[in-house]
């Protein structure tokens, strides 16, 4: 059985009549790293957000790891889902520091256990002497690691992102792409990024996969008849 | 959850939605019972009150509003225009003392007006005694429609003046500069461009100043005009009619009700999407010599009337009396404001910030239409809300009666009727929109994205409340608080109908003492006023400028 399936989705966001989804399947194995590519506006960030739990689907359903997370009969909150994010702007808390950045998802750890998983965060991504920064301190790039440390540290069992390069020049994003690469790779986690240039997927992914872009043909059979009528 | 409702609706139902939800009803319940009230049979007293009153009482406010509003408008929108478009002489104090008047109730301007202008007054005895000139009485009678509508109309501009100004400086410029590229003149662009780009702005602002007058007692009852709200206090209890003061509060309302869709309706065509271009603010053009000298002598003119020479004479008056008003009933008194507004202020932002919060996760018509009607309660008259008010909670007790006999309070008591619960009741929907409105702002400002981080990280609503909204919404939630304590701190109407027996605030202390001709003796607390709304102006707009950088 495989790790994440997502099946027969389907989703409109409230007020507006056609789908930004219809009838999306997926599968994916544990440790994979899927790259999503398409077109803007073919509905990438709304399938992330969907995984996640910040949007419920008007059909279909998602399971991770065997648990159902949404179906036509239930909704699993996205706080108790165990999936990580990093967004696009990696909203950073700009009242915390790093460290309470990474800290702030380590719940029912000890004072002890959690100093250590944020030491171990920091060094993986490099950014040890950093910790006491809060993040308008930090450039781009630094910024960017932060929201992945923070989104890892409390061991999500699949991990989102929504295209974590696009905020950063080319040099910079060929060197995080690397560093990305081997973080992905030391923690074998399961993960789905977003991106809309090739080659990132193609370095970083194990599979990639194009959404189906929203022309007229997927339109629901309910509109078709409304068309045609 | 276990709510037996449709699908959608289970997953997202939470405290937050529920606990709102109830609000917004509560926060109802005054106004419909107000509005039922038209539906009952009428006593013998209305048909009286219909037969020779009701007119009048209906032109009179009409007229007065719209006088009010009229003015308004073109005072607000021209110097806006002016102090956002050019530069001369002392723009930048001018742009700052215009917003000023904010800080004085009207009910304040009129008697301290009223008493200048009288023939014992500091205006003609100078004239006289100095001067040496006899002058008509006829031109210092202000005590009447037309000097209420001035005293409104200089108190009430700032409300156009601001949120046109707020306005033209945010979204303007390209429009603006490309108008003056294709040459056109200042006064037709005036009129062509930045009228009509404005409109919602003005019409906004419009019903704010209609809203207040609509809402004034302390002017109209001054200057002896009857309007609906002098009107129900006369029946209430002048006439100890209950029954006919909720049929006037109720025809006052479907009057408000009216001029509420009237705005949705005015601004709702001129939904332009207009770009904010913060990068380039309007490049102001330099007034010639003399435009510039008359622009800044009317300027100050204005400024000095409604708020300077007020002020003044209100310290000197102050300085007068004293030895006579400042004592220990007096600390006792501001005591006893600052405490109610406290505690209003409180409860109230607490439900605000649960609202706003309801509103932003749960977007849907349910939590839209609670947020209107939330921001209604601002709208309804203090004298409306206080009789519907009062009339829930006498109910309330009435169904109490029996708890109330079993704690041994006795027979037929009055409890809730008779406490500050009901007025702290009444602050809190009548204000809430003030405080709703800033929270609502704060948490546009930060977006969701720090929200959905944290429940992406383990947190539930609730906590992502307290650990990541809150401290980044600290400071829009302190300027709704601020800008509600001042609103209740000065409120008139309502707690003159709904305080205790024998609980005095500043505002109906100064209010007591100015009709009962002891106009001197109502200067320390009108300061008072004066001094915290003057504070919370130059909050607001320290605020504001904050918020742009
Ligand atoms: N909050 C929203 N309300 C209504 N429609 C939305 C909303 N967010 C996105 N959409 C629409 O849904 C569609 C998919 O948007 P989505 O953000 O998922 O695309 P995307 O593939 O991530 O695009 P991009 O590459 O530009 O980020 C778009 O047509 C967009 O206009
Ligand atoms: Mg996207």
């Amino acid at each position: 059985m495989s790790f994440v399936t997502i099946k027969g989705l389907s989703y409109a966001y409230p007020g507006t009549t056609s789908n930004v989804l219809s009838n999306f399947s997926l599968e994916m194995e544990q440790g994979e790293v899927v790259g999503l590519l398409g077109q803007s506006g073919s509905g990438k960030s709304t399938l992330l957000r969907l995984i996640a739990g910040l949007e419920m689907p008007k059909q279909g359903e998602i399971i991770i790891q065997g648990a159902v997370m949404v179906n036509p009969h239930s909704f699993v909150q996205p706080e108790r889902r165990g999936v990580g994010m990093v967004f696009q702007d990696y909203a950073l808390f700009p009242h915390m520091t790093v460290s309470q950045n990474i800290a702030f998802g380590l719940r029912g750890l000890g004072r002890g256990q959690r100093k250590d998983r944020v030491a171990d965060m920091l060094e993986l991504v490099k950014l040890a002497d950093y910790g006491r920064r809060y993040p308008h301190e930090l450039s781009g790039g630094q910024q960017q690691r932060v929201a992945f440390a923070r989104a890892l540290a409390p061991s999500p069992k699949l991990l989102l992102m929504d295209e974590p390069f696009s905020n950063l020049d080319a040099d910079l994003k060929s060197r995080i792409r690397e560093e990305l690469k081997e973080l992905l790779h030391l923690s074998g986690i399961t993960s789905i990024l977003v991106t809309h240039d090739h080659e990132d997927a193609a370095a970083l992914c194990d599979r990639i996969i194009r959404m189906p872009s929203s022309l007229p043909e997927i339109q629901t059979k309910e509109e078709r008849q409304l068309v045609t009528s | 959850m276990k709510f037996l409702v449709p699908g959608k609706i289970r997953h997202k139902l939470n405290g937050w939605v529920i606990i709102s939800g109830i609000g917004a009803l509560t926060a109802l319940l005054p106004s419909l019972y107000i509005l039922t009230g038209l539906l009952g049979k009428p006593n013998e007293n209305w048909a009286h009150i219909r037969e020779y009153m009701l007119l009048d009482y209906a032109v009179e406010s009409l007229l007065l509003a719209g006088g009010t509003v009229a003015v308004t408008v073109i005072v607000g929108v021209v110097l806006a225009w002016l102090t956002t478009a050019y530069d001369f002489p002392l723009r930048r104090f001018l742009s700052f003392a215009f917003v000023l008047p904010l800080a004085i109730p009207p009910y304040i301007a009129a008697y301290t007006y009223g008493s200048m202008l009288s023939y014992t007054g500091s205006v003609q005895a100078f004239m006289r005694n100095t001067l040496g000139w006899t002058v008509d009485q006829r031109y210092f009678n202000i005590m009447s429609m037309k000097g209420a509508i001035v005293i409104f109309s200089l108190f009430l501009f700032p409300y156009v003046y601001l949120i046109t100004r707020t306005f033209l400086e945010k979204h303007s410029a390209s429009f603006i500069e490309n108008a003056r590229l294709l040459g056109g003149h200042p006064v037709s662009n005036f009129f062509r461009v930045v009228l009509p780009l404005s409109q919602g702005a003005i019409v906004g602002g419009a019903s704010l100043v209609a809203f207040e007058v609509l809402n004034d007692y302390g002017v109209s009852k001054h200057f002896g005009i009857s309007t609906f709200t002098t009107a129900i206090f006369k029946t209430w209890f002048g006439m100890y009619d209950v029954d006919s003061a909720i049929r006037l509060s109720g025809l006052l309302m479907s009057l408000i009700i009216g001029l509420f869709i009237a705005e949705r309706w005015l601004r709702r065509r001129r939904r332009y999407h207009l770009p904010v271009n913060r990068s380039t603010p309007l490049r102001r053009m330099r007034l010639g010599r003399v435009p510039g000298v008359i622009a800044a002598t009317c300027g100050m003119v204005i400024a000095m009337l409604s708020f300077f020479i007020p002020v003044a004479q209100l310290a000197v008056w102050a300085v007068w009396t004293y030895e006579d008003v400042w004592n220990d009933r007096f600390f006792r008194m501001i005591g006893n404001t600052l405490f109610v507004s406290a505690v209003a202020v409180a409860l109230l932002m607490v439900v605000a910030v649960i609202a706003a919060n309801a509103g932003r996760t749960w977007r849907s018509t349910f939590t839209l239409v609670s947020s209107k009607l939330l921001s209604m309660g601002y709208s309804i008259p203090g004298a409306v809300l206080s009789i519907g008010v009062l009339a829930v909670f006498l109910s309330i007790d009435k169904r109490l009666a029996g708890l109330y006999e079993a704690m041994g309070l006795g027979t037929n008591k009055l409890v809730l009727s008779m406490s500050l619960i009901m007025l702290v009741f009444a602050y809190i929907i009548r204000f809430l929109a003030v405080g709703f409105n800033a929270v609502d702002a704060g948490y546009d400002r930060i977006g969701d994205r720090y929200s959905e981080a944290s429940r992406m990280l383990g947190y539930g609503m609730t906590a992502t409340f307290f650990k990541v909204e809150l401290p980044l919404i600290r400071g829009a939630v302190l300027t709704g608080a601020i800008l509600a304590f001042l609103e209740i701190v000065k409120e008139l109407p309502l707690t003159l109908l709904l305080r205790p027996f024998n609980f005095d605030t500043l505002a109906t202390k100064a209010y007591q003492y100015a009709s009962d001709e002891q106009i001197h003796q109502a200067a320390i607390p009108s300061l008072i006023i004066i001094s915290l709304g003057f504070v919370s102006v130059c909050l607001y707009q320290w605020m504001g400028r904050r918020g742009k950088g």
